[in-house]
């Protein structure tokens, strides 16, 4: 496959960073992008990666734009033509026995046609349509010969960043093993080992999760790869649903800030949607595998969302990550380990890989991955990176709601916490009380009742109505097919 | 101020915010009291409107909203009317009315099959509970519901009533 398939702007950039390193004279890489936004922002994008392609040299077919899915799918083919001069100034010969040997060919072809021409009819004029002939097939030959191809070379461009190659060269998952390897010595148990149970007191546990954690944000950071397709669509919903914020908060004036709110909203929102399905469990029992798979690959990638846009290290996301997942183990779990109650959590991630094991450190401290195997079982965990725009949106939204801190970390508490205990309009309560004492004497408080009922409903409210429109879509459809 | 009342029973805050208002200790002359009172006069003058007077689609909705109540053995009347907004900052979709079982179906909402049955698992939440707008109870019984009525369409039960019908 000699694509980079990305998404969004900073994927661009990231794909021609590879394309810019790795693809010399004579070599091209196909691109697909999956793009966001409404006609005039993807222009706007594609303008601009435009422009800093053909600034480096590059030459860029015209885009295929695709829409579905409420996104734009742009595929365009980048080439480094012959001769060509990069970024830094340097020129871009190509290969020189071909460069060379397209002129020569082709006028040896010419020449000798002519000649023989001339001697066979006597008459130079009877030869000239032959000579044409000859002239622009040998153009084509010569233009064939030094086209840019997609290549080994483009190849390279895409595996140098793909998480896995990324992660053989990264120091902290050097470190990370090493640390594995030291804890598997503390407790006298074998290295290779699968699940290994550290006990409390192992002096490298904590480093390990670090280690691990660091490790895997920096893949992401790398990786550049689409997340998967629930967490993508509900990223995408929520940058909607920001840029109709953002327009009410340009309608409002100077005021509240409801981006950065609605990040924090939308960040909850993603939970819901994450565990909808378990929530709409009826008995464990009527689950099917696939089904647990999907869920818990959802929920997977929301929590990284999650993790991203906190700025979690691993143990942090743990700490909030855990009771979620002790709510979804009471129905999944029991199913994955024959109602055995006593390691929910590994039945959630066991369902994630056909061999019964994930890679995914920080959940439980109980239970790690050996990271020798770490490369094999990514390709389950690539599918959950999330992109590097998301990434940076993600650290973005966090600084900009710095305004709004308190409010925000007490609606992620209260969020989190009441999804588990079944206390949401209690923690709603509060938060909307901590609004007001907040915002008391300021002059937009006839706004406010609109604001909170926004966070706190959308947050709470949203997921049986999406679960609803989700499955009775799908039915109408059925029946009235 | 627009949007504030003066809150004189904590307990009825929830409601108060369900009708678009916020409660505040001070700064305001109308109570919440006050509110509620001008909200239950508004909804006094529900108008029900007769099953031969609706749209063809408008039948379909209010027949699957129906069959969803009659699947969850909800012994309640689902009717079509016209609802006059509960305040003046919201519109009221649909209503329970308790003392005679009967769930009022605002004439818009039955347009859509979604409305439809976003408005009925409200108000059956409101039928199994009896409990008010906002209160944690009623919020439970609404995922609840809607879970069973998940459940009742993946399963096919609501095949019926499906037919023809617009989202």
């Amino acid at each position: 496959m000699s694509q980079i398939v990305g998404y969004d702007y900073d994927d661009l950039q990231l794909a021609l960073g590879a394309v810019d390193t790795d693809i010399g004279a004579n070599d091209a890489c196909d691109i697909s992008l999956c793009m966001t936004g409404n006609e005039g922002e993807i222009c706007y994008g594609l303008d601009q990666l435009y422009q800093e392609a053909v600034g480096q040299g590059f030459r860029l077919t015209y885009p295929k734009c695709t829409p579905f899915d409420g996104f734009y799918e742009c595929s365009f083919r980048v080439a480094r033509p012959v001769n060509s001069v990069g970024a830094n100034g340097q020129t871009y010969t190509g290969n020189p026995l071909l460069v060379a040997l397209a002129p020569i060919i082709t006028t040896v072809l010419t020449g000798g046609l002519i000649a023989f021409g001339v001697a066979k009819v006597k008459d130079i004029s009877n030869a000239i349509m032959p000579i044409l002939l000859t002239i622009i097939g040998g153009g084509i030959i010569m233009a064939a010969m030094l086209r840019p191809t997609v290549n080994a070379a483009a190849q390279k461009a895409i595996t140098r960043y793909l998480p896995a190659n990324y992660l053989a060269d990264n120091e902290f998952a050097s470190e990370a093993k090493e640390l594995w390897r030291k804890a598997c010595e503390y407790e006298g148990i074998e290295p290779g080992s699968g699940f290994v149970s550290f006990s409390e007191n192992n002096p490298y546990m904590k480093m390990y999760d670090m280690a691990m954690g660091k490790s895997i944000r920096m893949a992401k950071l790398q990786a550049g790869q689409a997340g998967p397709d629930i967490a993508r669509m509900e990223i995408e919903k929520a940058r909607q649903k920001r840029r109709e914020m953002n327009q009410a908060n340009i309608d409002l004036g100077d005021g509240l800030n409801v981006d950065s709110e609605d990040t924090a909203a939308q960040s909850f929102r993603l939970f819901n949607a994450a565990s909808l399905p378990i929530r709409f469990s009826i008995k464990p029992r009527e689950i099917t595998e696939d089904e647990a798979r999907d869920v818990a690959s959802k929920a997977i990638a929301v929590m990284f969302d999650f993790g991203a846009w906190k700025g979690l290290n691993a143990i942090q996301l743990e700490d909030y990550i855990r009771p979620v997942i002790r709510d979804a183990a009471s129905n999944y779990g029991k199913w994955f380990l024959n109602n055995d109650p006593a390691k929910p959590a590994i039945g959630i991630l066991a369902s994630l890989h056909p061999n019964g094991f994930i890679v995914f450190p920080v959940f439980d401290r109980q239970w790690r991955v050996n990271p020798a195997t770490y490369d094999e079982e990514h390709s389950v965990l690539k599918d959950l990176e999330l992109s590097v725009s998301e990434e940076q949106e993600a650290v973005d939204a966090y600084k900009a709601r710095k305004a709004l801190a308190v409010l925000a970390d007490d609606q992620q508490t209260a969020k989190l916490y009441a999804h588990i205990s079944g206390e949401e309009q209690t923690h709603k309560k509060e938060f909307e009380q901590r609004i007001l004492e907040k915002m008391s004497g300021d002059k937009r408080i006839d706004y406010l009742p609109d604001s909170a009922a926004y966070l706190a409903e959308t947050v709470i409210d949203s997921g049986w109505r999406e679960e609803l429109d989700k499955t009775f879509s799908s039915a109408i459809k059925r029946v009235n097919a | 101020m627009d949007g504030i009342v003066l809150r004189t029973d904590p307990n009825l805050d929830a409601q108060v915010r369900h009708l678009g208002y916020e409660p505040v200790n001070s700064g305001v002359d109308k109570t919440d009291k006050e509110l509620l009172a001008e909200s239950q006069d508004r909804l006094s003058r529900i108008i029900e409107v007769p099953d031969n007077q609706l749209s063809s689609f408008r039948n379909k909705h209010l027949g699957l909203a129906r069959e969803i109540a009659r699947k969850l053995r909800a012994s309640v009347d689902i009717v079509a009317a016209d609802i006059p907004p509960a305040s003046d900052r919201v519109r009221t979709a649909a209503v329970y009315h308790r003392r005679n079982r009967r769930i009022y179906i605002d004439l818009n909402r039955l347009d859509s099959a979604q409305y439809t049955t976003e408005a009925v698992v409200h108000e059956l939440a409101h039928f199994f509970t009896d409990a008010e707008d906002g209160e944690p109870v009623h919020k439970q019984s609404m995922g609840d519901t809607a879970g069973k009525v998940v459940s009742m369409a993946n399963s096919g039960q609501l095949d019926d009533c499906l037919v023809g019908v617009r989202w």
